[in-house]
């Protein structure tokens, strides 16, 4: 690696531990006009006041805000380098301002462009799951930018995205583990690459990189935690940290959540000795999507057990599948999912007739009027309902019937805050 | 540091912060031929350019009629770099059968004419190949801006089928919030409604300036182009297809920036 690549290399990576927090905030630059894009400049200052190894920006925005990175201890700059489409393809996205129905990704600057800003690093996509053309296309703009870089001295980061009509939810963790290689092998000197639903798999991803790997947070999580042991769990894989876009900027607070990552990436704490478990439990679900099939069994033997009849409308975890997008092509990936104690029930619930306790929600019967909110608010869908009340997951006593029943392992059982109950 | 200087300098021969501008866009007879109140090149850089604080050209009206403007006293050059057949109707001498928009100039170029500032479209509304050649010609006018110190403005358009009338304003936006992130100096919109335009002025970083068709246009729109200006809008920017009569639109135009920046 030559000298340029390096020092801009350890702007990114703290030189201590090698390990780096970045933050995305490319995002006006393909997709819509949301407050995230709109704060901009607020959202950078917090960004940078959390303390932030790097910060990812578009071009026009490096030019503006790059002011606000000056300084010893400031992120480092990361220019996007291209263009895209993505996340506007599909019709159905009511938030869409205009919709594309075919991708298209382009180079929109050179790697020197990014070095006259200042930037350490430049970042594109590598799409995979596209048709064959696309993907060498693709693959011949990578290798350009990462030549160029080697010439001028610049960090090239790749992104491989497994999103086309050829990912499923069996082939998704191979297809990016191969798509981390041919980043590699074309010359990325790091990845940004989402995480792959499992300590194991991102270990075979990191190991068959060898270059930094950060992981990636895509869409906001339902919860601060879920992100955080994401970016824990990525840590313990061997990754190099994250490259959290949406989790940060549309956090209530921007800073904190750096500090948050801050705290896991390079103080190597705990998610529960940053956000103590307030729901107290003995285990806990959980669904992993790339092994799940969508057969079924889950909801049936709920619903069995519980005296239903096996319907699957009585059961409380659901196999979750997005409509098929006609834009990408892509066969069904199904998602199981279960109450993860989001409290939303609670909340909603006009007559308070829901608490959460040992790991579940309990239902005070008398309180209860039959009212149908709690089902209608689960931002997950899984409050069933019967008899003029609603169900809730009770854990089976601690031996779910889901879990039991899955072939594949799609769901499993977790000690709350702790390791694999499942064993 | 050179080229952020330059463009500060060049962008402020016909808009600086806190003021408001007046510029007019003359460049449709490059595709629909002499329109009316447009017919003589040469006179309309000399009737036009003492009325605006910019003229808008393509490359070789700009080049031929530079002696034609007024120095400081008159409009700056504004050069247009792309054309396109989207402003030809159906019943055009030259029906279009599909929607073009090619290079005329670069950047170097119109600097070289002697431009305060150049423009490129930005036309929303269609398909994936033809957006995205778009966003990638106007990104890397930006760079090549940058490296020669031309501010260059986005002339952002919503005329596509993939266009619908509910999603207008969050289209403006989506175009507004693309051209800042590519670099662009300064935005051309249709105006937007009053909501989707506040957020706008809170956004952008750069000026936006609000593009005005046709004489009913700026008539019917005289309140709303008010309060827009009054809430930060930079300018307007009236459209060829206004200037059949320029002598009365301008004055109402003029008037309209006049009182918003007084």
């Amino acid at each position: 690696m030559n000298a340029g690549k390096q020092q801009r290399l350890y702007r990114i990576l703290n030189p201590n531990d090698g390990r780096a927090v970045c933050v995305a905030a490319d995002h006006g630059w393909m997709s819509d006009f949301t407050p995230n894009v709109a704060e901009l400049r607020r959202i950078v200052g917090q960004v940078v006041e959390g303390g932030a190894d790097a910060i990812l920006l578009s071009l026009g925005q490096a030019m503006r805000l790059g002011e606000l990175l000056k300084g010893r201890r400031t992120p480092a700059l990361l220019v996007r380098a291209d263009w895209m489409n993505a996340p506007r393809l599909g019709g159905s996205n009511v938030a869409n301002a205009i919709p594309q129905q075919e991708l298209r990704h382009l180079a929109i600057a050179t790697a020197q462009d990014a070095l006259d800003l200042g930037a350490s690093a430049i970042t594109i996509y590598l799409f995979l799951g596209f048709d064959d053309e696309t993907e060498a296309r693709n693959l011949a703009t990578c290798a350009a930018f990462a030549q160029e870089c080697r010439r001028i001295g610049l960090v090239c980061i790749i992104e491989p995205l497994a999103v086309g009509a050829s990912v499923t939810g069996a082939n998704i963790v191979d297809v990016l583990i191969t798509g981390a290689r041919m980043a590699v092998e074309v010359g990325a000197d790091m990845l940004k690459i989402p995480f792959t639903g499992d300590v194991e798999s991102f270990r075979r991803l990191v190991e068959a990189a060898e270059v930094p790997v950060l992981a990636l947070g895509g869409a906001r999580s339902e919860r601060d935690t879920d992100a955080l042991e994401l970016v824990a769990e990525a840590i313990e894989a061997g990754g190099a940290g994250t490259v959290f876009g949406r989790n940060v900027t549309k956090a209530p607070d921007p800073a904190q959540m750096v500090r948050d990552l801050v705290a896991i990436v390079h103080e190597g704490r705990r998610v529960e000795e940053i956000k103590p478990v307030e729901k107290p439990g003995v285990i806990q679900l959980k669904g992993l999507t790339d092994r799940c099939t969508g057969c079924l069994l889950c909801e049936i033997n709920c619903a069995l057990v519980h005296g239903y009849g096996g319907n699957p409308l009585y059961s409380t975890v659901k196999i979750y599948s997005p409509q098929p997008d006609r834009a990408y092509k892509r066969k069904t990936i199904y998602t199981p999912r279960h109450c993860t104690l989001c409290n939303v029930c609670v909340e909603k619930c006009p007559e308070g007739a829901l608490y959460i306790a040992d790991g579940m929600v309990h239902l005070i019967e008398e309180k209860c009027n039959a009212c149908h909110i709690c089902v209608d608010e689960c931002p997950l869908g899984v409050i069933a309902f019967r008899d003029d009340q609603p169900i809730f997951c009770d854990l089976c006593g601690g031996d779910p019937a889901c879990v039991l029943a899955c072939p594949e392992d799609a769901i499993i059982m977790l000690e709350r805050g702790g390791g694999n109950g499942a064993g | 540091m050179a080229a952020t200087i330059g463009k500060t300098l060049r962008l402020a021969e016909f808009w600086q912060a806190g003021t408001k501008s007046l510029l007019v866009d003359a460049t449709l007879p490059g595709a629909l031929g002499p329109l009316p109140g447009l017919e003589s090149p040469s006179g309309l850089v000399e009737r036009l350019a003492p009325r605006a604080h910019g003229l808008i050209l393509n490359p070789g009206l700009a080049e031929r009629y530079a002696g034609h403007f007024a120095g400081k006293l008159g409009a700056a050059p504004l050069v247009r770099l792309d054309w396109t057949n989207l402003p030809r109707p159906a019943d055009f001498a030259l029906p279009p059968h599909s929607v073009q928009r090619v290079p005329l100039a670069s950047p170097t170029d119109a600097l070289q004419i002697g431009a305060s500032a150049a423009v490129a479209s930005l036309l929303l509304g269609f398909d994936e190949d033809f957006e995205a050649a778009n966003i990638q010609a106007i990104a890397f006018m930006c760079r090549e801006s940058v490296r020669v110190a031309l501010p260059l403005l986005a002339d952002v358009v919503l005329a596509g089928p993939k266009i619908e009338p509910a999603k207008r304003d969050a289209a403006i936006q989506l175009g507004v919030s693309f051209m800042v992130e590519a670099g662009t100096d300064g935005i051309i919109i249709p105006l937007p409604a009053a909501p989707a335009l506040d957020l706008l002025l809170d956004f952008s970083p750069v000026p936006l300036f609000l593009r005005v068709d046709t004489a009913a246009d700026l008539d019917a729109g005289r309140d709303a182009l008010g309060a827009a200006l009054a809430a930060g809008c930079a300018g307007i920017v009236i459209g060829s297809h206004a200037l059949a009569d320029a002598g009365p639109v301008l004055d109402a135009a003029g008037a309209l920036v006049g009182m918003a920046a007084s």
